[in-house]
């Protein structure tokens, strides 16, 4: 009896150790990476705010509650002097395989300057996943809130009408914040 | 009511985890076999799923992402939850309902690998859902895998009596029935949204 | 068995995922693309390198009744830190792997050679066993990756394919596509081998560790 009393708490010992020493190297682990992962984080959104509004040559964070739950962060962005050229959403929704991100930029006459995809990772690649390329996203640029003429993937209504949603939410923003100048 | 019929369904049939995400697959080649076999797992994973849905979405949301950032720990913490649920499956059997217990036998201690427990928990977070639409997946999820199961066990007695070329013979012929039943569930995909969206 | 036999049986007569059929679920997966593949073959080779030592390290300290909830922390460390490494420096590929990569956490590759090979080995015979093992791995998902990637999306690693590229069979980037491939290579595999790399009668997950000690292979009689 005393024998599997002392074999249930070594047992219980070294498992706890295990546990400790494990959250203890992940914890340092973690210490190093996440401000790696952190700063690439901020780069790519960067880098995709340029992409949709390379005239711009500042960004400001809006806030406000207003906003649709689907808005990931909202920028307007301003040119050299200081003057906003147009607001920037990032947008998420549920696509077919997962959740899909994309970035839209909407001018200041209310019409979309250029919609970019950040992430279709969870769509079919040859189905939902061509919505990433420039020959769909192209055809939001120009268009105004009732989307007209915008054609979905044969073969992807799911990812298509995923992404239509996210761009009428970008406009939803838009309407949200616009009056803020 | 309609919302919680849509996300039952959407995650049983749309995104059914054996058939489409690729989750759980193991035990779905393994204990297909046989209906009752395949019916006592299933069970077992339906509860496993829906009690570690309950359980690690507080545990992440609360402790993990609360007011320190521990979100690193959520794969750990969720395996060790998943395992610890499963040993507690496993003794309110034996000692309630012995016959299952012996039924399922070794088949127990697997659902703590199903890629599609640790799966639906991790889906959740990813997918933000709030705790009853992560309730309710989970719930949907076994139910999926149910029914997966079920169809699949019927489809596999009848590839029993065929007689397919002889390297195709065992788990060949059963993995290519297998995407025949897959391709079956995508003409769900638009349905579901069409009734419900 | 001689180190080189060692690492060898993990590439062919025992190769994980096309004789053993362990780790099925990232197999059908992640194979729609060879750089992904790629990817998630050498994380799981990784993992289960640094799992099968650190185990085998540990054989004679952890004691038998907690091994499964301590192998399990094990791996779930390793498996995190390629996680936050994957997101520091390769985020691409972390984007791809999603929520597989977490999942090797329970991929029964990993477990069952834990169970089978490293708790009973030395430290150096076991990160062979593990280097042998993941290659096969990685060997088996890229192969499968290769005949979906080019036949159902017209690429390889990204590079489009003149012919293929124009007539894709979609459906091959699909589940069911991944369910008929893997059940093709199997015959094949089967055909080669002529029948001999047939050893189990129950496959998948039976090989794992959580199969209480002496009923795995007396399922027959269990039933």
């Amino acid at each position: 009896m005393r024998e599997q009393k002392k074999d249930i708490i070594k047992s219980i010992v070294v498992l706890v150790v295990i546990c400790l020493v494990t959250s203890a190297a992940l914890a340092i682990v973690n210490h190093f990476t996440a401000p790696v992962s952190a700063a690439n984080a901020a780069a790519r959104e960067e880098a995709a705010r340029r992409a949709v509004l390379p005239d711009a040559g500042s960004f400001e964070k809006l806030e406000s509650d207003a906003l649709p739950a689907s808005v990931v962060s909202a920028y307007r962005g301003l040119d050299a002097s200081g003057k906003p050229i147009g607001y920037i959403f990032s947008i998420s929704g549920k696509g077919f395989g997962g959740t899909i991100q994309i970035m839209c930029a909407i001018g200041p006459d209310g019409k979309i300057l250029r919609c970019q995809t950040l992430d279709v990772s969870g769509e079919t690649k040859t189905l939902g996943g061509k919505t990433a390329s420039p020959d769909y996203t192209d055809q939001y640029t120009g268009k105004d809130a009732s989307l007209d003429g915008v054609d979905a993937i044969s073969g992807a209504t799911i990812t298509s009408t995923a992404y239509k949603n996210c761009v009428l939410d970008a406009f939803k923003a838009y309407d949200a914040v616009k009056e803020a100048g | 009511m309609k919302t919680v019929i849509f996300v039952i369904l959407t995650a049983a049939i749309t995104n059914n985890y054996v058939l489409v995400k690729f989750l759980g697959i193991c035990p779905f080649l393994g204990v297909s076999k046989k209906l009752d076999q395949a019916t006592g797992m299933s069970i077992a994973v339906i509860f496993v799923e829906v009690m570690a849905a309950a359980v690690t979405w507080p545990i992440y949301h609360k402790l993990l992402d609360g007011g320190i950032n521990f979100t690193y720990m959520e794969t750990t913490v969720f395996i060790l939850v998943i395992a610890a649920l499963v040993q507690l499956v496993e003794i309110i059997l034996k000692k309630y309902i012995p016959t299952l217990h012996k039924a399922l036998g070794v088949y127990l201690p697997l659902i703590t690998t199903n890629c599609g427990v640790l799966g639906v928990t991790m889906n959740n977070i990813t997918d933000g859902f709030n705790f009853r639409d992560s309730v309710l997946t989970a719930l949907g999820c076994g139910l999926g895998f149910f029914l997966a199961m079920v169809i699949f066990s019927g489809v596999r007695s009848r590839v029993e009596e065929a007689r397919p070329p002889k390297s195709f013979e065992g788990l060949p012929i059963t993995l290519v029935s297998a995407s025949i039943v897959s391709l079956s569930f995508f003409g769900f995909a638009g349905v579901l949204t069409k009734i419900f969206g | 068995m001689t180190r080189m036999q060692n690492f060898l049986k993990g590439l062919v007569k025992e190769n994980p995922t096309l004789v053993l059929v362990l780790g099925t679920c990232p197999t059908l997966a992640i194979s729609t693309s060879v750089t992904a593949a790629f990817g998630m073959g050498i994380a799981a080779t990784a993992v289960l390198i640094c799992s099968n030592m650190a185990i085998s390290a540990l054989r004679n300290t952890i004691p038998d009744r907690v091994r499964i909830p301590c192998y399990i922390v094990l791996v779930a460390g390793f498996v995190t830190v390629v996680e936050l490494l994957m997101e520091a420096f390769a985020y691409s590929l972390y984007q791809s792997l999603g929520v597989y990569l977490a999942l090797i956490v329970v991929n029964c590759i990993i477990l069952g050679r834990a169970e089978m090979y490293a708790n009973k080995h030395g430290v150096i015979d076991s990160a062979i066993d593990g280097l042998g093992m993941g290659l096969g791995f990685t060997l088996a998902i890229c192969s499968m990756g290769t005949i979906r990637e080019i036949l159902g999306g017209g690429s390889w690693c990204g590079i489009p394919i003149p012919w293929f590229h124009e007539n894709p069979i979609g459906i091959l980037t699909m589940a069911p596509g991944g369910f008929f491939v893997f059940g093709c290579m199997i015959a094949l595999v089967n055909k080669i081998s002529k029948g001999k790399a047939i050893k189990k009668k129950e496959f998948g997950c039976m090989g794992c560790m959580l199969c209480e000690k002496g009923v795995c292979g007396k399922e027959e009689s269990a039933k």
